[in-house]
């Protein structure tokens, strides 16, 4: 295996693509008790449209997620978190936007843990009964976070940013396109989209390299991946938003608030994430004079950003008593460029959390599960953020156009 | 487990090299009133805010950034009968680089009570008014989490006729009794009526951890609780009694909760463990997720969850409206199956397993170390690898008796307005 990572002296991240196209990567690490697996597919909830080779289909909103909650079956009825329970491991899952990312933790039984968790994302058993039974939980899991003021409002404003993108749906769909999901539905976005070659495997913890290498070969001795290619299909994104504002009553004490940036790409997605990251950590963290000045005004203030072909989706949210005056003072405070001071500052903290990441096993794995969801590749941020340097912050940040953007509040009722 | 007493402060080191950072927890038992309640919320978010040095937090925080990103936390939580104020440093360790953060993070972490942000008697206006306005938020906002409040809800039914009736997030006609000078009579009054613990885990210098704590730590007085630990809740009645709370709300919080009649040590500590297991969570094989989620689909989330240090059992569940005296009646003959014994060995080996499991990963994680080694002095003394040797001795009909200390008491059901 290639060593791609140097974590310390005792931890590295080993790589190796194996014959049918699935990636390997193993980050042993003797001095944890616990061992975390991963298995991430590239099928998340932002898929409506792909093509096999030269044919195009269509697949319900939410069918990641459905498929994500329908392979815990088994055809032996046994269900696989009793398997693995037994094993005193645990086993979840979940969806993101660009996939899907099933896990299993534990401590002892490393072999048979692998083993399960390669059988059962590996073997789709999809039964009309359960299928329909299914639809219920799945439903009452949308209407928890249809209760959830963040969640709505989040949903709500990328639906204003975003007009064709899968994206701007939720990530488990809605009730109707759950309802109207069939077994067919199923197996057909199965079978395209879990093929080893858009799959990884990512080990943390305590197991031994060279036995997880030859379980997952010996797994997948006989299973091959399919010739045609499978591409997710994306209708072009015109760069204004769908609406500069929206609101929603909800029964909420503080106004909850989500504003929302569509920024054309003006570089490579790396460089631009990590300089907005900086931008914003100099600018609206605890650090910051806008801190300083909001902080009895202002609760939770935090940015993510998405990722959507041409362009970078950012969006700031928090809670305040005075919104709009708030959002007068981000959009004002995104003029500023940051001092080379507070970008020294910022660095070595940045220095700090990537040198304690390896600290957890778990924290591990599931950065480098996320990186390989988001990027299909990973990115070696601790190097990365060691040769940024202040002059490329203010080359690029001028670049970084911030015109274009939407408002969403809850308000109370 | 080595204890020093340093100017009266219990003082704990777990010294090892498994991690590239250490972590240093100052710790403050007090006895829970509801003052305390309150007040420990409110001076959890002025405690280290700021000090003399730093007087804005601002300026803490990029001093903070500058030792590369050490960072502060404090955390509240109730404890049986004792309200817990713990502030918590973390900075990348000497095995890494040498940038020798020990001192300036000992140092820091002293003058927040050596030196705060005080002058004439009275606490530094921004930082005070900015924690009132954040405490105030904080509690007025918990009815938007509607897990939390159904749970919160049911922990005040349950404990009817106790300290814990109150709001245990706190309550706002508490927080407005304080001001800017009384906080400052709070705060000299928590120092001096605490029992106070530092704990370090990580790699040190053992001898200069123990010297500087000395030299940057003031004098505490020496404080020995007759208090126990464990709150004793025994008042039972004979059915559930039922709340109903109105919330517009798609989907309705249910929670179910059951008094435990006094346990012994060995039961509160690894039997009440699997019989939760078991019982609701978080294992997929427990009665509640078979019966509630995969047979008959009512609910998306379904979990148990215990309190140990005051006899509580809850089960919790999100569900549709109509459904409640369902997933009662289901919740009910959970519980009721295990009185009987109706469950497998196999369901005890995973409950074990699942137990065996935490306690390994607790190894793995600085901060749950941390509270372990806090928690070893003041309540559980044993150590991970007793603990792991006393959970394989819990059988069958240990967890069928402890099932039966089980007495039903609270049904809180949240929604019912959508």
């Amino acid at each position: 295996m290639k060593k791609i990572i140097t974590y310390d002296k005792v931890c590295s991240l080993y790589q190796e693509t194996l014959d049918n196209g699935i990636n390997l990567y193993l980050a042993p690490d003797k001095r944890r008790n616990a061992f975390n697996i991963y298995y991430t597919v590239d099928l998340g909830g932002a898929v409506d449209k792909y093509r096999i080779g030269k044919k195009d289909k269509k697949a319900p909103l939410g069918i990641a997620h459905f498929i994500e909650h329908q392979l815990f079956n088994t055809p032996d009825g046994e269900s696989v978190g009793q398997k693995l329970t037994d094993l005193g491991a645990v086993v979840n899952a979940y969806t993101a936007h660009k996939g899907t990312a099933y896990y299993v933790n534990g401590v002892k039984h490393f072999n048979q843990c692998l083993e399960i968790l390669l059988d059962f994302v590996n073997t789709p058993y999809f039964e009309e009964k359960s299928v329909e039974t299914e639809k219920d939980i799945i439903i009452k899991e949308l209407d928890l976070y249809r209760d959830d003021p963040h969640s709505v409002a989040f949903e709500s404003v990328i639906a204003n940013v975003i007009h064709n993108h899968p994206m701007r749906h939720s990530i488990g769909g809605t009730n109707e396109s759950v309802r109207n999901t069939t077994v067919d539905d199923l197996y057909n976005v199965y079978e395209a989209f879990y093929q080893p070659k858009y799959a990884n495997i990512v080990i943390t913890g305590n197991f031994d390299l060279e036995i997880a290498k030859e379980l997952t070969q010996s797994f997948f001795n006989n299973r091959t991946s399919q010739d045609l290619e499978v591409i997710p299909i994306f209708d072009k994104e015109p760069p204004e938003v769908v609406k500069r504002s929206g609101f929603k009553k909800m029964d909420v004490i503080t106004p909850k608030c989500e504003l929302t940036f569509k920024i054309p790409k003006v570089c490579n997605s790396l460089d631009m994430k990590a300089t907005l990251n900086i931008f914003f950590s100099a600018e609206f963290s605890s650090t910051s004079e806008f801190m300083e000045k909001y902080d009895a005004e202002i609760y939770g203030l935090n940015w993510m950003l998405l990722d959507i072909n041409d362009y970078l989706i950012v969006t700031f949210e928090y809670e305040s008593d005075d919104p709009i005056k708030t959002k007068k003072d981000i959009l004002k405070t995104l003029k500023n460029i940051p001092t080379e001071e507070a970008f020294d500052y910022i660095m070595k903290s940045f220095e700090a959390r990537f040198m304690t990441m390896i600290d957890n096993a778990n924290v591990l794995g599931e950065s480098l599960a996320m990186n390989l969801i988001d990027n299909k590749e990973i990115i070696d941020y601790a190097s990365y953020y060691k040769v940024f340097t202040y002059k490329k912050l203010c080359e690029l940040l001028p670049l970084i156009n911030f015109d274009e953007y939407s408002y969403f509040e809850i308000k109370p009722k | 487990m080595k204890v020093k007493k340093i100017n009266n402060i219990n003082v704990l080191l777990n010294n090892t090299k498994q991690f590239h950072e250490n972590m240093i927890s100052i710790v403050f038992r007090m006895p829970l009133t509801k003052e305390n309640i309150t007040g420990a919320f409110l001076l959890s978010e002025i405690i280290d805010a700021t000090n003399e040095e730093y007087k804005t937090k601002r300026e803490l925080n990029i001093a903070l950034k500058k030792l590369y990103g050490t960072r502060l936390n404090v955390d509240v939580e109730t404890i049986g009968n004792y309200r817990i104020i713990k502030i918590k440093i973390r900075y990348v360790n000497d095995l890494v680089n040498e940038y020798n953060l020990l001192e300036p993070s000992l140092k820091l972490l002293a003058s927040f009570f050596t030196n705060p942000n005080i002058k004439n008697g009275k606490w530094n206006k921004k930082v005070f008014d900015s924690a009132k306005a954040q405490v105030k938020n904080d509690i007025i906002t918990i009815k938007e989490d509607t897990a939390l409040y159904a749970l919160n809800l049911a922990s005040q039914m349950i404990g009817k006729g106790s300290i814990f009736e109150a709001q245990m997030y706190g309550e706002i006609d508490e927080l407005k009794k304080f001001n800017r000078e009384n906080i400052v009579t709070y705060f000299n009054k928590v120092l001096k009526e605490s029992e106070v613990t530092i704990i370090g885990t990580g790699y040190f210098n053992e001898d200069k951890y123990y010297l500087l704590i000395k030299e940057y730590f003031n004098e505490f007085n020496d404080v020995k609780f007759k208090l126990p630990l464990v709150f004793k809740n025994d008042i039972y009645q004979d059915e559930f009694k039922q709340k109903n709370e109105l919330a517009d709300v798609n989907q309705t919080r249910l929670v179910v909760g059951y008094k435990i009649k006094p346990m012994t040590r060995f039961e509160s500590q690894y039997v009440l463990s699997c019989l939760n297991n078991i019982f609701g969570a978080p294992l997929q094989d427990s009665k509640m997720w078979k019966k509630i989620r995969e047979e008959k689909g009512l609910a998306y989330h379904v979990s148990s969850s215990v309190n140990a240090s005051r006899h509580n059992l809850f089960a919790q569940a999100g569900i549709e409206y109509g459904n409640v005296a369902a997933t009662v009646k289901l919740t009910r003959e959970s519980l009721e199956e295990i009185k009987k014994g109706d469950f497998t060995k196999v369901q005890l080996k995973a409950a074990i397993s699942e137990y065996i499991n935490r306690v390994d990963r607790i190894n793995d994680n600085i901060s749950s170390l941390n509270t372990q080694q806090y928690l070893q002095l003041i309540w559980f003394p044993d150590d991970t690898k007793t603990k792991k040797q006393k959970i394989k001795q819990v059988t069958k009909e240990d967890v069928v008796k402890l099932a039966k200390k089980c007495v039903p008491d609270s049904v809180l059901v949240l929604g019912g307005e959508s």
